[in-house]
Protein backbone atom coordinates (compact mmCIF):
# COMPACT_ATOMS: atom_id res chain seq x y z
CA UNK A 1 0.00 0.00 0.00
CA UNK A 2 1.43 3.35 -1.01
CA UNK A 3 1.14 6.64 0.84
CA UNK A 4 -1.37 7.70 -1.82
CA UNK A 5 -3.53 4.72 -0.88
CA UNK A 6 -3.22 5.69 2.77
CA UNK A 7 -4.33 9.22 1.96
CA UNK A 8 -7.43 7.84 0.28
CA UNK A 9 -8.21 5.71 3.29
CA UNK A 10 -7.66 8.61 5.68
CA UNK A 11 -9.87 10.84 3.53
CA UNK A 12 -12.57 8.16 3.51
CA UNK A 13 -12.51 7.96 7.30
CA UNK A 14 -12.46 11.73 7.79
CA UNK A 15 -15.06 12.62 5.18
CA UNK A 16 -17.45 9.67 5.34
CA UNK A 17 -16.58 7.83 8.53
CA UNK A 18 -15.90 4.85 6.30
CA UNK A 19 -15.50 1.85 8.61
CA UNK A 20 -13.96 -0.29 5.91
CA UNK A 21 -11.27 2.30 5.30
CA UNK A 22 -10.58 2.48 9.02
CA UNK A 23 -10.28 -1.30 9.14
CA UNK A 24 -7.62 -1.16 6.44
CA UNK A 25 -5.65 1.43 8.39
CA UNK A 26 -6.08 -0.61 11.56
CA UNK A 27 -4.84 -3.80 9.93
CA UNK A 28 -1.83 -2.05 8.51
CA UNK A 29 -0.62 -0.21 11.59
CA UNK A 30 -1.92 -1.90 14.71
CA UNK A 31 0.62 -4.73 15.02
CA UNK A 32 3.46 -2.20 15.24
CA UNK A 33 1.49 0.16 17.48
CA UNK A 34 0.52 -2.65 19.83
CA UNK A 35 4.12 -3.86 20.07
CA UNK A 36 5.17 -0.33 20.89
CA UNK A 37 2.46 -0.05 23.54
CA UNK A 38 3.50 -3.37 25.02
CA UNK A 39 7.09 -2.21 25.40
CA UNK A 40 6.14 1.18 26.78
CA UNK A 41 3.84 -0.29 29.40
CA UNK A 42 6.46 -2.71 30.65
CA UNK A 43 5.01 -5.80 28.99
CA UNK A 44 1.48 -5.63 30.38
CA UNK A 45 -0.89 -7.00 27.71
CA UNK A 46 -3.90 -5.44 29.42
CA UNK A 47 -2.31 -2.00 29.58
CA UNK A 48 -1.02 -2.31 26.03
CA UNK A 49 -4.48 -3.12 24.75
CA UNK A 50 -5.98 -0.15 26.58
CA UNK A 51 -3.23 2.13 25.35
CA UNK A 52 -3.65 1.01 21.75
CA UNK A 53 -7.40 1.47 22.04
CA UNK A 54 -7.10 4.97 23.48
CA UNK A 55 -4.43 5.93 20.97
CA UNK A 56 -6.55 4.91 18.00
CA UNK A 57 -9.61 6.71 19.32
CA UNK A 58 -7.67 9.92 19.91
CA UNK A 59 -5.93 9.62 16.56
CA UNK A 60 -9.18 9.17 14.63
CA UNK A 61 -10.66 12.13 16.50
CA UNK A 62 -7.79 14.25 15.20
CA UNK A 63 -7.28 12.55 11.86
CA UNK A 64 -8.54 15.58 9.94
CA UNK A 65 -5.64 17.60 11.34
CA UNK A 66 -2.96 15.20 10.09
CA UNK A 67 -0.88 17.09 7.54
CA UNK A 68 1.29 14.26 6.15
CA UNK A 69 4.53 15.96 7.16
CA UNK A 70 5.54 12.68 8.79
CA UNK A 71 4.64 9.09 8.04
CA UNK A 72 1.18 8.18 9.27
CA UNK A 73 2.61 5.45 11.49
CA UNK A 74 4.95 7.91 13.16
CA UNK A 75 2.02 10.23 13.81
CA UNK A 76 0.00 7.35 15.24
CA UNK A 77 2.94 6.25 17.37
CA UNK A 78 2.92 9.64 19.06
CA UNK A 79 -0.57 8.90 20.38
CA UNK A 80 0.59 5.54 21.69
CA UNK A 81 3.52 7.18 23.46
CA UNK A 82 1.28 9.82 25.01
CA UNK A 83 -1.33 7.33 26.16
CA UNK A 84 1.31 4.97 27.53
CA UNK A 85 2.95 7.80 29.40
CA UNK A 86 -0.35 8.80 30.97
CA UNK A 87 -1.13 5.24 31.93
CA UNK A 88 2.30 4.64 33.39
CA UNK A 89 2.03 7.78 35.41
CA UNK A 90 -1.37 6.71 36.67
CA UNK A 91 -0.30 3.22 37.61
CA UNK A 92 3.14 4.27 38.87
CA UNK A 93 4.58 1.41 36.91
CA UNK A 94 7.88 3.21 36.71
CA UNK A 95 8.27 3.40 40.46
CA UNK A 96 11.13 0.93 40.44
CA UNK A 97 13.26 2.98 38.15
CA UNK A 98 16.83 1.89 37.69
CA UNK A 99 18.05 5.33 36.75
CA UNK A 100 20.59 5.37 39.56
CA UNK A 101 22.27 2.31 38.14
CA UNK A 102 23.26 4.12 34.98
CA UNK A 103 26.80 4.70 36.04
CA UNK A 104 30.11 3.43 34.75
CA UNK A 105 28.99 0.94 32.14
CA UNK A 106 29.74 1.04 28.44
CA UNK A 107 27.21 2.83 26.26
CA UNK A 108 26.80 0.39 23.42
CA UNK A 109 23.85 -1.49 21.94
CA UNK A 110 23.04 -4.62 23.85
CA UNK A 111 24.85 -7.65 22.48
CA UNK A 112 25.40 -11.08 23.79
CA UNK A 113 23.20 -13.71 25.36
CA UNK A 114 20.48 -12.67 27.76
CA UNK A 115 17.45 -14.43 29.02
CA UNK A 116 14.49 -12.83 27.34
CA UNK A 117 12.50 -12.57 30.52
CA UNK A 118 15.39 -10.84 32.25
CA UNK A 119 15.53 -8.39 29.40
CA UNK A 120 11.78 -7.81 29.54
CA UNK A 121 11.97 -7.13 33.26
CA UNK A 122 14.95 -4.85 32.86
CA UNK A 123 13.20 -2.76 30.21
CA UNK A 124 10.04 -2.65 32.30
CA UNK A 125 12.12 -1.37 35.20
CA UNK A 126 13.51 1.58 33.31
CA UNK A 127 12.24 5.01 34.18
CA UNK A 128 9.49 6.13 31.83
CA UNK A 129 11.63 8.59 29.87
CA UNK A 130 14.46 6.09 29.46
CA UNK A 131 12.11 3.35 28.41
CA UNK A 132 10.42 5.54 25.80
CA UNK A 133 13.67 6.45 24.10
CA UNK A 134 15.17 2.97 24.40
CA UNK A 135 12.09 1.26 22.98
CA UNK A 136 11.66 3.77 20.20
CA UNK A 137 15.31 3.69 19.15
CA UNK A 138 16.65 0.23 19.87
CA UNK A 139 13.45 -1.80 19.53
CA UNK A 140 11.31 0.14 17.08
CA UNK A 141 14.12 1.61 15.00
CA UNK A 142 13.19 5.29 15.11
CA UNK A 143 15.95 7.84 14.61
CA UNK A 144 16.85 10.39 17.26
CA UNK A 145 15.34 13.10 15.08
CA UNK A 146 12.06 11.19 14.85
CA UNK A 147 12.07 10.51 18.56
CA UNK A 148 12.67 14.18 19.22
CA UNK A 149 9.59 15.02 17.16
CA UNK A 150 7.50 12.35 18.85
CA UNK A 151 8.43 13.27 22.40
CA UNK A 152 8.89 17.00 21.97
CA UNK A 153 12.53 16.92 23.04
CA UNK A 154 15.86 17.77 21.43
CA UNK A 155 17.69 15.05 19.46
CA UNK A 156 20.61 15.48 21.85
CA UNK A 157 18.33 14.71 24.77
CA UNK A 158 17.15 11.59 23.00
CA UNK A 159 20.76 10.48 22.55
CA UNK A 160 21.68 11.06 26.16
CA UNK A 161 18.52 9.33 27.39
CA UNK A 162 19.33 6.34 25.20
CA UNK A 163 22.88 6.27 26.47
CA UNK A 164 21.73 6.26 30.08
CA UNK A 165 19.04 3.67 29.37
CA UNK A 166 21.57 1.32 27.80
CA UNK A 167 23.94 1.75 30.70
CA UNK A 168 21.16 1.04 33.13
CA UNK A 169 20.12 -2.07 31.28
CA UNK A 170 23.66 -3.31 31.00
CA UNK A 171 24.17 -2.74 34.67
CA UNK A 172 21.07 -4.80 35.48
CA UNK A 173 21.73 -7.55 32.97
CA UNK A 174 25.45 -7.85 33.61
CA UNK A 175 26.23 -7.79 37.31
CA UNK A 176 29.72 -6.57 38.31
CA UNK A 177 32.44 -8.93 37.17
CA UNK A 178 30.45 -10.31 34.24
CA UNK A 179 30.78 -7.35 31.87
CA UNK A 180 32.75 -7.97 28.68
CA UNK B 1 13.71 -20.37 28.78
CA UNK B 2 14.62 -18.65 25.59
CA UNK B 3 18.17 -17.48 25.28
CA UNK B 4 18.97 -14.63 22.94
CA UNK B 5 22.07 -14.59 20.83
CA UNK B 6 23.62 -11.63 19.05
CA UNK B 7 20.95 -8.92 19.10
CA UNK B 8 18.67 -9.64 22.05
CA UNK B 9 16.15 -7.08 20.85
CA UNK B 10 15.20 -9.12 17.80
CA UNK B 11 13.16 -11.50 19.90
CA UNK B 12 11.23 -8.74 21.60
CA UNK B 13 9.87 -7.57 18.27
CA UNK B 14 8.42 -10.93 17.35
CA UNK B 15 6.70 -11.74 20.58
CA UNK B 16 3.54 -9.66 20.57
CA UNK B 17 0.32 -10.75 18.89
CA UNK B 18 -2.47 -8.21 18.75
CA UNK B 19 -5.40 -9.39 20.90
CA UNK B 20 -8.17 -10.43 18.50
CA UNK B 21 -10.83 -8.55 20.44
CA UNK B 22 -9.02 -5.23 20.16
CA UNK B 23 -10.29 -4.34 16.71
CA UNK B 24 -13.89 -4.83 17.80
CA UNK B 25 -13.34 -2.69 20.90
CA UNK B 26 -11.85 0.18 18.96
CA UNK B 27 -14.40 -0.05 16.17
CA UNK B 28 -17.26 0.05 18.67
CA UNK B 29 -15.75 3.04 20.48
CA UNK B 30 -15.36 4.93 17.22
CA UNK B 31 -18.94 4.08 16.26
CA UNK B 32 -20.19 5.27 19.64
CA UNK B 33 -18.38 8.55 19.12
CA UNK B 34 -19.84 8.88 15.63
CA UNK B 35 -16.39 8.86 14.05
CA UNK B 36 -17.04 5.88 11.80
CA UNK B 37 -20.15 4.25 10.46
CA UNK B 38 -20.89 0.67 9.56
CA UNK B 39 -21.89 -0.39 6.07
CA UNK B 40 -24.66 1.76 4.66
CA UNK B 41 -27.57 0.31 2.68
CA UNK B 42 -25.84 1.46 -0.48
CA UNK B 43 -22.61 -0.33 0.43
CA UNK B 44 -24.45 -3.49 1.34
CA UNK B 45 -25.63 -3.57 -2.26
CA UNK B 46 -22.06 -3.35 -3.52
CA UNK B 47 -21.45 -5.65 -6.42
CA UNK B 48 -24.92 -7.11 -6.05
CA UNK B 49 -26.54 -6.91 -9.45
CA UNK B 50 -30.26 -6.60 -9.65
CA UNK B 51 -32.77 -8.88 -11.31
CA UNK B 52 -33.89 -12.44 -11.45
CA UNK B 53 -30.44 -13.80 -12.19
CA UNK B 54 -29.03 -12.40 -8.98
CA UNK B 55 -31.99 -13.65 -7.01
CA UNK B 56 -31.58 -17.11 -8.46
CA UNK B 57 -27.87 -17.07 -7.68
CA UNK B 58 -28.51 -15.90 -4.12
CA UNK B 59 -30.83 -18.83 -3.70
CA UNK B 60 -28.03 -21.04 -4.87
CA UNK B 61 -25.56 -19.41 -2.51
CA UNK B 62 -27.92 -19.95 0.40
CA UNK B 63 -28.07 -23.61 -0.46
CA UNK B 64 -24.32 -23.78 -0.70
CA UNK B 65 -23.86 -22.06 2.62
CA UNK B 66 -26.03 -24.43 4.60
CA UNK B 67 -24.66 -27.63 3.17
CA UNK B 68 -27.18 -30.40 2.64
CA UNK B 69 -30.29 -28.51 3.60
CA UNK B 70 -32.78 -29.02 0.76
CA UNK B 71 -33.12 -25.91 -1.33
CA UNK B 72 -35.26 -25.58 -4.36
CA UNK B 73 -32.81 -25.49 -7.28
CA UNK B 74 -32.53 -22.27 -9.21
CA UNK B 75 -33.72 -22.30 -12.79
CA UNK B 76 -30.20 -21.69 -14.10
CA UNK B 77 -28.33 -25.00 -14.05
CA UNK B 78 -25.07 -23.79 -15.57
CA UNK B 79 -21.92 -24.50 -13.53
CA UNK B 80 -20.91 -21.88 -11.01
CA UNK B 81 -17.46 -20.57 -10.19
CA UNK B 82 -16.21 -18.48 -7.32
CA UNK B 83 -13.73 -15.66 -7.82
CA UNK B 84 -11.83 -14.89 -4.62
CA UNK B 85 -10.26 -11.46 -4.80
CA UNK B 86 -6.99 -11.18 -2.93
CA UNK B 87 -5.17 -7.98 -2.05
CA UNK B 88 -1.58 -8.86 -2.89
CA UNK B 89 1.51 -6.86 -2.06
CA UNK B 90 1.26 -4.84 -5.25
CA UNK B 91 -2.38 -3.93 -4.82
CA UNK B 92 -3.20 -0.29 -5.52
CA UNK B 93 -6.58 1.06 -4.62
CA UNK B 94 -6.91 3.58 -7.45
CA UNK B 95 -8.19 7.13 -7.29
CA UNK B 96 -10.72 6.48 -4.52
CA UNK B 97 -12.67 3.79 -2.72
CA UNK B 98 -15.88 4.96 -4.32
CA UNK B 99 -14.31 4.80 -7.78
CA UNK B 100 -13.10 1.27 -7.17
CA UNK B 101 -16.53 0.19 -5.97
CA UNK B 102 -18.14 1.74 -9.02
CA UNK B 103 -15.61 0.04 -11.25
CA UNK B 104 -16.33 -3.37 -9.76
CA UNK B 105 -20.07 -2.78 -10.01
CA UNK B 106 -19.67 -1.83 -13.65
CA UNK B 107 -17.72 -5.02 -14.28
CA UNK B 108 -20.51 -7.09 -12.71
CA UNK B 109 -23.10 -5.28 -14.81
CA UNK B 110 -21.14 -5.91 -18.00
CA UNK B 111 -20.74 -9.60 -17.16
CA UNK B 112 -24.44 -9.92 -16.55
CA UNK B 113 -25.27 -8.11 -19.76
CA UNK B 114 -23.04 -10.64 -21.52
CA UNK B 115 -25.35 -13.41 -20.37
CA UNK B 116 -23.55 -14.77 -17.34
CA UNK B 117 -25.09 -14.80 -13.90
CA UNK B 118 -23.12 -12.85 -11.34
CA UNK B 119 -23.35 -11.94 -7.70
CA UNK B 120 -20.66 -10.62 -5.40
CA UNK B 121 -19.91 -8.91 -2.16
CA UNK B 122 -17.10 -6.90 -0.71
CA UNK B 123 -15.66 -8.12 2.57
CA UNK B 124 -14.84 -5.86 5.51
CA UNK B 125 -11.20 -5.95 6.54
CA UNK B 126 -11.86 -7.53 9.89
CA UNK B 127 -10.71 -11.11 10.04
CA UNK B 128 -9.86 -13.66 12.67
CA UNK B 129 -7.98 -16.85 12.02
CA UNK B 130 -9.14 -19.84 14.07
CA UNK B 131 -7.15 -23.03 14.23
CA UNK B 132 -6.97 -26.04 16.44
CA UNK B 133 -3.87 -26.46 18.56
CA UNK B 134 -2.92 -28.90 21.31
CA UNK B 135 -3.95 -26.16 23.76
CA UNK B 136 -7.38 -25.76 22.14
CA UNK B 137 -8.80 -23.51 19.47
CA UNK B 138 -6.60 -20.48 18.97
CA UNK B 139 -7.98 -17.23 17.61
CA UNK B 140 -5.59 -14.78 16.02
CA UNK B 141 -6.03 -11.55 14.16
CA UNK B 142 -5.77 -12.19 10.46
CA UNK B 143 -3.07 -9.63 9.80
CA UNK B 144 -0.82 -11.43 12.26
CA UNK B 145 -1.49 -14.86 10.88
CA UNK B 146 -2.38 -14.93 7.20
CA UNK B 147 0.53 -15.36 4.82
CA UNK B 148 -1.68 -15.06 1.75
CA UNK B 149 -2.97 -11.57 2.17
CA UNK B 150 -6.39 -10.08 2.69
CA UNK B 151 -9.42 -11.26 0.71
CA UNK B 152 -11.24 -8.12 -0.46
CA UNK B 153 -14.37 -9.84 -1.70
CA UNK B 154 -15.81 -12.49 -3.94
CA UNK B 155 -17.96 -13.03 -6.98
CA UNK B 156 -19.90 -16.07 -8.04
CA UNK B 157 -20.56 -16.41 -11.73
CA UNK B 158 -22.73 -18.84 -13.67
CA UNK B 159 -21.29 -19.63 -17.06
CA UNK B 160 -21.18 -22.37 -19.67
CA UNK B 161 -17.86 -23.88 -18.68
CA UNK B 162 -14.48 -23.24 -17.04
CA UNK B 163 -13.02 -21.65 -20.16
CA UNK B 164 -15.72 -18.98 -20.10
CA UNK B 165 -15.17 -18.48 -16.39
CA UNK B 166 -11.46 -17.89 -16.94
CA UNK B 167 -12.18 -15.53 -19.83
CA UNK B 168 -14.53 -13.48 -17.64
CA UNK B 169 -12.17 -13.50 -14.65
CA UNK B 170 -9.36 -12.16 -16.85
CA UNK B 171 -11.36 -8.98 -17.40
CA UNK B 172 -11.88 -8.22 -13.72
CA UNK B 173 -10.54 -4.78 -12.72
CA UNK B 174 -9.06 -6.23 -9.54
CA UNK B 175 -6.19 -7.58 -11.65
CA UNK B 176 -5.46 -4.13 -13.05
CA UNK B 177 -5.19 -2.83 -9.48
CA UNK B 178 -2.45 -5.36 -8.78
CA UNK B 179 -4.64 -7.80 -6.88
CA UNK B 180 -4.99 -11.44 -7.77
CA UNK B 181 -7.89 -13.79 -8.20
CA UNK B 182 -8.40 -17.42 -7.29
CA UNK B 183 -11.04 -19.03 -9.49
CA UNK B 184 -12.65 -22.19 -8.18
CA UNK B 185 -15.56 -24.32 -9.41
CA UNK B 186 -18.38 -24.64 -6.92
CA UNK B 187 -19.52 -28.18 -6.32
CA UNK B 188 -23.10 -28.59 -7.53
CA UNK B 189 -25.78 -29.53 -5.05
CA UNK B 190 -26.54 -33.19 -5.54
Amino acid sequence: MTQDDERLLVDAVVQRGDERAFASLYNRHTPALYRLALRLTGGSATDAEDVTHDAWVRAVERLATFEWRAALRTWLAAFVIRCAHERNRATRRAAQAVEDLAVGVDDVALRGSYDRLDLERAIAGLADGFRQVFVLHDVQGYTHEEIADLLGIEPGTSKSQLSRARRALRRVLEPPGESA
Amino acid sequence: MSQINEDPLNTLEREAVVPPQLKGRITQSLRDLGLIRGPTPVRRRLWLTAGAMAAATLLFVTGFGIGRRPVKPAADTRPSFMLLLYEGRDFRLGPSLAAAEAEYDAWADSVQQGGAGVVGRALVHAAQLLRNTPQGVRVESEDAASPQGMIDGFFIIRVTDEAEAVAIARTHPHLRHGGWIVLRPIKPIS
